[in-house]
């Protein structure tokens, strides 16, 4: 990429991410009642592409993965179990991404 | 009265302190490590402003130029936003010149604190939030700077840092999980991205995945709790 490549990708995401910020405050007076039909679709929209687009993150970030060796996929398959773990035994988000990272880390050398 | 704001806005802060610090170096890491300089690094911090979003981003700029996937990306990624500004449409009406900064620095953290956060007596509500929203995006820039610092000065090698994002996302995944009716939409991402990498390859399956996702959440719209709830 040049410069302005990478310039330009960085406007278009501050362009796209104030847009979904500002949209309510541009779109709506004031705040709209359960049932309030035309905002139905892009309301039901917005409450499930949240779950639905960390799903797909989660993928992305996995893409790499190669199944021919295990170097290609232990690393990835124990960082995502360590950092589960840590996550649902201590329920503190920024240990589990340390933890996990860590674990990854370790993994790429030993594999 | 300034001063007074963000002397009363601090307390409510430090949690995202914290988390800001942190992720923000993660973020300046990786983007170092994919070669692009701290300046990259800060202005996306400035003017983007979006945690997860950064880090795709991070990926993004370092990958061969795609508008068209870089603005679908972000929309999808922060759609969650659509919602955040709902509560404070009433709220912010008065805002005046403050307002555009309250909409533009409208994180997941800083409306979280918001929906809590009282305004002591005496003190405008609406300067004590946008102490709230400009501190907390002053923890992302100097969390980001730190980053940069960490990764230009430190010895050791970084090689494997990068699964910081993966597991940020496993983590929320994990968050969201938790809510059961919202379960069949999180499986629609997973699967739909998943079909798209093996049958489209590593280039340009994201956007394949996107659209592969609007179709399968418009025929799982009748399992969506709010709307049965109308009826």
């Amino acid at each position: 990429m040049t410069n302005g490549q990478i310039l330009l990708t960085i406007i278009i995401m501050s362009v796209c991410t104030i847009a979904t910020r500002a949209v309510p405050f541009i779109l709506l007076k004031t705040k709209p009642q359960a049932g309030d039909s035309n905002i139905g679709i892009a309301a039901y929209l917005g409450r499930s592409l949240p779950y639905a687009s960390i799903g797909m993150l989660v993928v992305y970030c996995l893409k790499d993965t190669q199944f021919a060796s295990a170097a290609g996929f232990a690393p990835q398959v124990l960082g995502v179990l360590a950092t589960a773990a840590v996550y649902l035994l201590t329920n503190k988000s920024l240990a589990a991404i340390i933890g996990g990272t860590a674990v990854y880390m370790v993994c790429l050398r030993v594999f | 009265m300034w001063v007074r704001g963000f002397a009363s806005a601090f307390p409510y802060t430090i949690p995202v302190m914290t988390g800001y610090l942190s992720l923000g170096a993660a973020f300046a890491i990786l983007m170092e490590r994919n070669g692009l300089a701290v300046w990259w690094s800060v202005l996306m911090s400035v003017i983007v402003y979006a945690g997860s979003m950064q880090f795709v981003g991070a990926g993004l700029v370092a990958a061969p130029f795609a508008p068209l996937e870089t603005a679908v990306l972000t929309l999808m990624v922060n759609a969650r936003h659509l919602f955040y500004g709902l509560p404070m449409l009433d709220r912010w009406r008065d805002s005046g010149r403050l307002k555009p900064y309250q909409i533009f620095a409208l994180t997941d953290e800083t409306f979280s604190v918001l929906l809590t956060a009282k305004a002591p007596a005496g003190m405008n509500p609406r300067a004590f939030e946008f102490c709230v929203a400009l501190m907390n995006q002053l923890y992302w820039i100097c969390g980001t700077i730190i980053g940069a610092i960490i990764a230009n000065a430190l010895p050791f090698d970084t090689a494997g840092v990068e699964f910081s994002m993966t597991a940020l996302f496993v983590v929320i995944f994990l968050e969201q999980w938790k809510s059961r009716r919202n379960r069949a939409f999180a499986v629609a991402g997973v699967a739909a991205t998943l079909v798209s990498r093996v049958a489209f390859g590593d280039k340009w399956f994201l956007l394949y995945a996107m659209a592969m996702i609007i179709l399968a959440l418009i025929p799982l719209r009748r399992l969506d709790a709010e709307r049965t709830a109308e009826q």
